[in-house]
């Protein structure tokens, strides 16, 4: 399907999202049988039996719509387990400064929906420290991408 | 690299988050979240921790640059500023280096913005 790019219009330079190829620092995986909602609230339902609090959701086409017109539905839960974080926090008394964890789902197009989970491995990595606890933490993130698309899912 | 910029300051604590709230809006940074870390550790785990605030800052229009630099950059949004307590009325205030952050993406476009927005939080932290 093809986006019509309306700032091209205004002169603006081109707003169209090329698809990145240096996803190091992300783990993503694409679901075409759900509408971006249900995608959404399977994701969280996963993120809750993993003891993963929601902090905060920004819904980032709100945020940039001064900036961005038409931008496809985005959203960012910050995510965290306090189990995790206190053992982190104890370990490198700045690893505040990765906390919590993101977790975004993105509309490619319709019923094209696109999950990605930080891979705390990478990101994580300045901290030497938290090399173990970053690797546990990404495998746990993983494994809510086998759990995003479950048709009629019940929370 | 250093993945934060830090400065240890003398102060009272909510003061110092207002006066970073406040720095960082001059930069055009909104505070989007307020984590209390504190608080947290003492409900979920009932552990007594100093006190310790995560502050989620974003620059809408850098943050627009960034996700067209890279498309799902949104994993590594907003920014992290953190404020934590030191003993002796010390307090220390530390913003993300994006740049190190960004490291593993090795995307040219997304260094330009990283190293602008890093420029930024710097001055921030200067400024206390």
């Amino acid at each position: 399907m093809e986006r019509k790019n309306p700032a091209k219009k205004k002169g603006i330079e081109n707003q169209n999202y090329t698809e990145s190829q240096h996803t190091a620092y992300c783990i993503s995986q694409r679901y075409g049988s759900q509408p971006f909602a249900e995608i959404l609230d399977n994701e969280k339902g996963a993120l809750k039996r993993r003891e993963f609090d929601i902090l905060f959701e920004l819904n980032l086409k709100d945020y940039l719509k001064d900036h961005l017109k038409n931008m496809p539905s985005q959203v960012i839960l910050s995510v965290c387990n306090p189990e995790t974080a206190s053992s982190a926090i104890s370990k490198d008394p700045q690893t505040g400064i990765f906390l919590p964890c993101s977790v975004t789902v993105k509309e490619v197009e319709q019923e094209n929906i696109e999950v990605s989970i930080e891979d705390t491995g990478i990101t994580w990595s300045p901290s030497k420290e938290l090399t173990q606890i970053a690797q546990k933490t990404t495998e746990t993130l993983k494994g809510i991408l086998s759990e995003v698309e479950q048709p009629g899912m019940k929370l | 690299m250093a993945y934060y910029f830090n400065k240890t300051i003398t102060g009272e604590f909510e003061e110092v988050i207002k006066k970073v709230t406040d720095e960082l809006e001059k930069k055009g940074f909104g505070v989007l979240t307020e984590i209390n870390v504190t608080e947290t550790l003492k409900k979920k785990l009932d552990i007594d921790f100093k006190k310790y605030r995560i502050l989620g800052a974003c620059n809408a229009p850098y943050a627009h640059k960034a996700l067209k630099a890279e498309d799902k950059i949104g994993t590594m949004l907003p920014c992290n500023v953190i404020v934590q307590e030191m003993g002796n009325g010390k307090i220390e205030v530390a913003a993300v280096n994006p740049m190190a952050s960004m490291q593993a993406v090795k995307n040219k476009d997304l260094e330009q913005v990283a190293t602008e927005i890093g420029d930024k939080l710097k001055q921030v932290i200067a400024r206390l």
